[in-house]
């Protein structure tokens, strides 16, 4: 399934003094099988464009003909075979196919027991009501992939884990319908160094064996560069750029006149053009690593 | 990101918006008084012609005043039908059955519905050119006499205030919850009554923990700032008078004077 | 002088939750100090101790020569300010002035006194021009900063920042560090700055880390990221910067273990030219 947007617009309180158009003319694809990036300030749009993804968002079909009277840009946005911009469309079935987690997931938490709460979607969206077998088997298989045991935690009460096992309960209560694409927004924020390295892990493990494709929203440019195949920068509700890290993180300038920050190898690349080496790197740190040891065999 | 336009308050600048927000309640007690007193036609109109006057220097557009209205619709409706068939009058111009239409039926509802048109429009002014901030702290201010028979006016407030300040964000909250729920395939619009309350437990759950969460923290920050009570605090915010609220309180007053002296001189509508 | 002091004090919440044993901290006066440790090592408790809103089982803890006590407690709040994490849930009034103006108003101080700390706190986090804005529009960055602004009208004399970076997003993290450190430097204020970005911890004049409970390392900032391995045993990662630079000695290049991008591109430069 491709992720394809074009001209998509959206204002908030539409005709209102509070009006705020937070999505402007965005033109964005994502390709199957990418573990795709986006990138920008809180209120740049990224959230309302992940929103729209699976439909929780969407873009009122009167504005869409509005729009081809006054003859500017068509507003297209598909997800595979669907298209979101039709009222028509079978939300429930996209939703299936879409996994969205949202912000600190662990605050949707709310069954009496994990299996409880990771079974909800799959029940949700079970074409005929599935067997309690069927249900065991797909929440056991959803909290191993995201690092958890079954036969510990599956009993117990949600409330009762810590921060990062709620979080993983949380995850795993989505992809445990097997989304083929699967859209986090800041997966890691708040956790501890840890925390956020086991949670990159864990999506790893998903994109691998679960979802086809993985899109997350981040601010940490370090994970963008370690993780993503590519990454768009949202500002004003526009996409800037998108690109795959090796090209995005060269245009440090342009980054940082958004107010963006660049990844710490990034930093050091440039510290070291400075200096007048140049390293060719895709920015991750292994990459970077053996450029760098490399540089010195060279030398000798 | 998302706005949460709050309450009905309409933001721009206008001289109605400016009256300190005392005595903008005041006048609404005034202006309800005024219209209940009012006997006839004339007293309405006098209170219309204020009302008005009220609208067009709010500058609040005339759309979204009528919009207030739309509310009510079936309330005046209800009204009107009502009094149109029951109400017993001398001249009838079609009867059937129990039912007649009398010429004072029809005088009598055209009366009533208009005091509740200007009843609702003028609330809503209240709520459109008022800020809740402003209107909490006009509620206040009012209500500082009872601190004298020990109703705690200050509690109140602060209720008030931390309300006014955790209502657009839980309410953002519960939009998040709803669309991290919809998103695992949760359905709150089909099925029957009960499906549709088992369907909230997912967003009740959530919001529930997330408001005793809030409430909790605030507590240790308020703590933190040294909160104890009503004792010994002193008071930052004055709300003062200033000429826009003398000339309110004079339109208030005189609108008062006038209806009292059309009741007196020209009597009652049917 | 110490500015806070912690003598073997004793906390627990409850039967076999987490506790507290024999812990001793001090923090000097005008001292810049983050503490550092994973979720749930009890750094939080630390902050909430010193201020009095949980209260010790054993021990002493003295701010500024004061031990701490149910009768001086609103006298050792005033002077010891908590800002915590959730933006959003620090915050009793809608305008921004007026949420400043709260703590001022609970001690008493005079009309005209809480006008004049409105501005000097508003000033002193970059925030005037926000005096009277509606709190619920600003940024996660701007709300923290309303918030440090509410406890400075208290002119405390520490500021204790439980986690207040964790939800912001990088630049609402710059600001908040940027200001801290102003705060410091300027006007004085002892910092305890509770973190776990390592990043932050760089800044401060000590760095101290708990785990369960208990201080296990203490020391200039840079000194205690050299100690991977201890760091590692107690769940924290060493700074990114940290990793890569261990790495590369470990691939044969000579370059030290500094925290700082610059010098370590320094480093390289001499080691392969």
């Amino acid at each position: 399934m491709r992720i394809v947007a074009e001209h998509l617009s959206y204002t908030y309180n539409p005709r209102s003094p509070f009006a705020v158009r937070a999505l402007d003319d965005v033109c964005l694809t994502v390709e199957e099988g990418e573990f795709f990036g986006i990138i920008g300030h809180t209120g740049s749009g990224k959230s309302t464009f992940v929103q729209h993804l699976n439909g929780l968002i969407r873009t009122p079909a009167s504005l869409k003909r509005r729009k081809r009277k006054q003859a500017s840009p068509v507003q297209t946005l598909t997800v595979g075979e669907f298209d979101l911009t039709d009222k028509k469309t079978d939300f429930r079935a996209l939703r299936k196919s879409v996994g969205m987690v949202f912000q600190y997931p662990e605050y949707q938490l709310f069954a009496e027991t994990v299996k409880e709460d990771v079974a909800f979607g799959y029940k949700n969206f079970a074409d005929k009501k599935p067997t309690d077998a069927e249900i065991g088997l797909a929440v056991n298989e959803a909290l191993s992939i995201v690092g958890l045991d079954p036969n510990e935690v599956a009993g117990k009460s949600p409330f009762d884990l810590s921060g990062g096992q709620k979080r993983r309960v949380a995850i795993a209560g989505v992809i445990v319908s097997k989304p083929e694409i699967l859209i986090l927004d800041e997966p890691a924020a708040g956790l501890d160094p840890l925390g956020k390295r086991e949670i990159m892990e864990l999506l790893h493990r998903i994109h691998g064996a679960w979802c086809k494709t993985v899109v997350i929203v981040s601010h940490d440019m370090d994970e963008i560069a370690e993780n993503c195949t590519r990454a768009a920068v949202f500002a004003e509700g526009r996409v800037k750029y998108c690109l795959p890290p090796r090209e995005l993180f060269k245009m440090t300038d342009e980054l940082l006149a958004l107010g963006l920050d660049i990844p710490l190898t990034a930093k050091i690349c440039l510290a070291l053009k400075k200096r007048g080496i140049e390293i060719d790197c895709d920015f991750t740190t292994e990459d970077f690593i053996a450029k760098t040891l490399a540089l010195k065999g060279g030398v000798k | 990101m998302k706005e949460v336009a709050f309450g009905q308050y309409y933001p721009v600048d206008s001289f109605i918006h400016k009256v300190d927000p005392r005595l903008k309640l005041l006048f609404l007690i005034a202006y309800i008084v005024a219209i209940f007193l009012a006997k006839n036609f004339y007293g309405l109109a006098a209170c219309a012609g204020v009302l008005l006057a009220i609208v067009l220097f709010s500058r609040v557009p005339l759309g979204k005043v009528l919009r207030a209205v739309r509310g009510v619709t079936f309330l005046v409706l209800f009204t009107a039908v009502i009094n149109v068939f029951f109400y017993r009058g001398d001249t009838v111009l079609w009867g059937w059955k129990f039912l007649q239409i009398t010429r004072e039926g029809l005088i009598f509802s055209a009366f009533l519905v208009l005091r509740i048109l200007l009843l609702v429009v003028c609330s809503s002014m209240l709520t459109y050119t008022t800020t809740p901030v402003a209107l909490t702290d006009g509620i206040e201010s009012l209500l500082t006499p009872l601190k004298w028979v020990r109703f705690p006016v200050h509690v109140l407030a602060l209720v008030m205030s931390i309300a006014l300040r955790f209502i657009p964000i839980l309410s953002d909250e519960t939009e998040r919850i709803k669309n991290a729920q919809k998103a695992r395939g949760a359905d709150f619009e089909s099925g029957g009554l009960v499906k549709k309350v088992r369907a909230v437990v997912p967003i009740l759950i959530p919001l529930l923990l997330s408001a005793f969460r809030r409430a909790d923290e605030l507590g240790d920050a308020m703590d933190a700032r040294c909160y104890m009570g009503d004792k010994h605090r002193t008071k930052y915010k004055k709300l003062r008078f200033t000429w826009r609220d003398a000339i309110v309180f004079f339109v208030g007053g005189a609108l008062i004077a006038g209806v009292v002296v059309l009741r007196v001189y020209l009597g009652a509508p049917v | 002088m110490h500015a806070i002091e912690f003598r073997d004090v004793d906390f627990s919440y409850g039967e076999g939750g987490f506790r507290i044993n024999k812990l001793n901290f001090t923090v000097e006066e005008g001292e810049f100090v983050a503490v550092l440790g994973h979720n749930g090592s009890g750094k939080s408790t630390l902050a909430r101790l010193a201020n009095g809103i949980l209260e010790a089982d054993g021990g002493t803890i003295t701010v500024f020569d004061t031990p701490l006590n149910d009768k001086n407690l609103y006298e050792v709040r005033k002077q010891v300010g908590v800002v915590f994490q959730n933006p959003d849930n620090q915050t009793v009034a809608s305008i921004v002035e007026d949420d400043v103006a709260f703590g001022a108003e609970n001690v008493g101080t005079p009309r005209e006194e809480i006008g004049r700390r409105i501005g000097f706190a508003l000033s002193a986090v970059g925030m005037e021009e926000y005096r009277h804005a509606t709190v619920a529009r600003l940024s996660g960055g701007q709300k923290q900063r309303v918030a440090i602004a509410g406890v400075l009208a208290l002119k405390p004399r520490v500021m204790i920042l439980d986690e207040s970076t964790a939800m912001l997003d990088p630049r609402g993290r710059r600001e908040i560090v940027d200001v801290v450190l102003s705060l410091n430097k300027k006007e004085k204020i002892t910092v305890v700055l509770i973190t776990h970005f390592m990043e932050e911890a760089l800044l401060a004049d000590r760095a101290v880390v708990m785990n369960r409970g208990e201080i296990v390392m203490q020391g200039a900032p840079a000194e205690i990221f050299r100690r991977h391995e201890e760091l590692l045993t107690y769940n924290l990662a060493l700074p990114r910067i940290g990793e890569i630079s261990k790495r590369l000695r470990e691939g044969g290049l000579d370059v030290s273990d500094t925290l700082d991008p610059d010098t370590l591109a320094e480093d390289i430069a001499k080691c392969v030219s």
